[in-house]
């Protein structure tokens, strides 16, 4: 990217500056937060442990989530995913956790699939889609 | 006179049975559409437009106005309940509203929201007729007066942020990096994709807002067990008559909501501006001449009911351009433009003078459809707020597949999911580190503008160094954003030994 042409910015220009500013910015936090020496964020330096594992579970989910959404197909990795959430990050009964899942999936198709008609991905699931 | 009898005239065209049914259509899909993130009004108008070909031109425009208009009164729901914005022009409602949800007056957040939306859209179409022949403003706005607009709105950085002034830049530098992401618009060069085809487009802002905010909420509260009682508690406490906003909040409104109409509609009528900025810009403005600037961050009604007015204003101001000289504002009026020109219309500077029914038609149907909003937004307010007495561990799963369906559907891509997920990480570790959100929303979304206008105004002046004395109005504009720049950090380093930084 040139960052500066024959009569002016060029494309390069915008990202050298700022990323020179956000740099000089970032280090004047970083001096002023040693200066002041002080535990600004008592959160963040692992005093809530406890919970930490259902932050993990539910990244891990999201991740999969992502990751998967176009081989599983929409139905599969979103009744899977509300599984691992209610059940092992919020630890709700298996009762629970299968009825809102079911509930969910039901209106979720409805509202986008039907009304909406929104594509959604049909995965290894588009036998079932064409129903 | 003249006035009266041309609203007469649309007034009978605009209240014939099927003009009110198709304005309805339109209202009320655009609420359905704003509600849910990532569906905007843009992709609906879109799919709709093949259908507009077989209905009359007044009825179609209509609908297709209502869908536009509508949404920025749905996308303010799951901002406040959530804290998923529906809209990109509801992001900033996020930051106030959901604040407010969470203090247990969600109701009054979603209630001053919805009439404040109702007059500034109503003042936004009075403020049609009667500045429709002054629509050569836009026309004096060239990149050189952008450049220094964008400038001034950069200024609000400052007073986006209420924790730290240091962090509160960092957060509005990266913000505008991240808008640099895409294609060039003067070199037609892709910046930061890494040879992605999602990314030739940028990154969509509904992405990053739902991400930081969506998410990074949902991750931040799995950690605080503490914090997810006191809501669900709060949640079940909350009483029916708390639903509406009481008479402070009415009083505490009145003037950010007259504000917002005013700034929501001048904004609305510059292209590129509009809704979002319109939102962003009272926002701060509300922030900056409030008496009580600490209350902002903690669900200040101000930062709600200006904002939600000035989107809608805006929403309506955006039709003078379009009427009044063919050029659509926004990718939304694009699509109108595209409809009416399908139908054999040319807006422009004869539209009032060849088609006076429809145009007054058009403008007559947003007061209907402005009123069919508010009869149908204040009563379901109380059904809305029903959803905050769902339990954390259950509705925290339906935040984020609502999340994950609004990003998928932008481009029907599974890689807007991981990059939201990512911001949602990165959201997290904003909330644990005290980096509000507030200014990297804003610059993202200025950003682009501002670069493209500024880069075109040096090459237009052949890299004069004199450029920015050159135009008046952007001469007004930087003297303006200098003070708003220079004061704030004067008075920082003036009280920084006694008090600490407050943004005010």
């Amino acid at each position: 990217m040139s960052i500066w042409g024959s009569s002016g910015p060029d494309e390069g220009f915008a990202p050298f500056f700022l990323g020179g500013l956000l740099l000089t910015l970032s280090t004047g936090l970083i001096i002023k937060s040693i200066l002041e020496g002080k535990e600004e964020y008592p959160d963040a330096r692992g005093k809530i442990e406890k919970n930490r594992r259902r932050v993990y579970v539910y990244m891990t989910s999201i991740l999969f989530y992502g990751t998967f959404l176009g081989i599983l197909g929409y139905i599969l990795t979103t009744a899977l995913f509300l599984m691992v959430i209610i059940k092992i990050a919020e630890k709700q009964s298996y009762v629970l956790s299968l009825l809102v899942m079911l509930f969910t999936v039901i209106i979720l198709i409805f509202l986008f699939k039907i009304f909406l008609q929104v594509p959604l991905p049909s995965g290894i699931m588009e036998y079932f889609w064409r129903l | 006179m003249e006035l009266l009898s041309h609203l007469l005239l649309g007034f009978n065209e605009s209240l014939t049975l099927i003009n009110v049914v198709y304005c309805f259509i339109g209202v009320f899909l655009g609420t359905v559409i704003g509600v849910l993130p990532g569906l905007g009004p843009t992709a609906t108008i879109a799919i709709l437009l093949p259908v507009t070909f077989k209905i009359n031109i007044t009825s179609s425009i209509i609908m297709l106005a209502g869908i536009y208009y509508g949404a920025q009164y749905g996308g303010t729901i799951t901002s406040v309940l959530l804290n998923i914005p529906g809209e990109a022009s509801s992001v900033v409602t996020c930051i106030e509203g959901h604040q407010m949800a969470k203090r247990g007056r969600a109701g009054a957040a979603l209630g001053i929201a919805a009439f404040g939306s109702f007059i500034g859209g109503t003042l936004g179409v009075i403020g049609i007729m009667i500045f429709s022949s002054f629509s050569y403003i836009a026309l004096m706005m060239g990149p050189l007066e952008y450049s220094s607009l964008m400038f001034l709105g950069c200024s609000l950085v400052i007073y986006f942020s209420s924790k730290s002034l240091l962090k509160g830049i960092i957060m509005g530098t990266f913000g505008f990096l991240l808008s640099i992401v895409g294609t060039d618009y003067i070199t037609a060069i892709e910046r930061f994709t890494f040879g992605s085809q999602s990314l030739v487009e940028g990154i969509h802002v509904v992405v990053i807002a739902m991400g930081l905010f969506g998410i990074g909420e949902v991750l931040y509260l799995a950690e605080k067990e503490e914090e997810r009682k006191r809501r669900d508690l709060l949640s079940a406490s909350t009483k029916l008559f708390d639903l509406l906003p009481n008479r402070k909040e009415w009083k505490d409104s009145s003037l950010p909501i007259a504000r917002g109409s005013l700034l929501g509609f001048l904004l609305g009528i510059l292209p590129g501006g509009g809704a979002v900025l319109s939102s962003f810009i009272c926002y701060g403005i509300e922030k900056r001449i409030s008496k009580n600037p600490e209350k902002f961050g903690k669900g200040a009604i101000e930062g709600v009911a200006g904002p939600e007015t000035a989107n809608n204003a805006a929403a309506s101001g955006a039709f003078i351009p379009l009427f009044m000289l063919g050029i659509p504002p926004n990718v939304v009026l694009a699509l109108i433009l595209a409809a009416l020109m399908i139908h054999g219309v040319t807006p422009g500077p004869l539209f009032i003078i060849e088609s006076p029914d429809l145009f007054w038609a058009i403008i007559t149907s947003m007061y209907i459809g402005n009123i069919m909003l508010l009869i149908l937004n204040v009563p379901l307010i109380k059904v809305f707020v029903q959803i905050l007495l769902v339990p954390y561990a259950v509705l925290s799963p339906m935040i984020l597949l609502f999340c994950f369906i609004g990003a998928y559907s932008i481009n029907n891509n599974p890689l807007d999911i991981l990059i939201m997920f990512i911001f949602g990480i990165f959201g997290y570790l904003m909330r644990k580190f005290e980096f509000e959100p507030g200014p990297l929303m804003l610059t993202f979304v200025i950003g682009p503008i501002f670069e493209r206008s500024t880069r075109q105004a040096i090459l237009l002046s052949q890299a004069n160094p004199q450029l920015f004395i050159t135009s008046p109005i952007a001469m007004i504009m930087v003297a303006i954003a200098m003070y708003l720049y220079i004061s704030p950090l004067i008075r920082y380093f003036i009280r920084k030994p006694k008090v600490k930084y407050t943004g005010s």
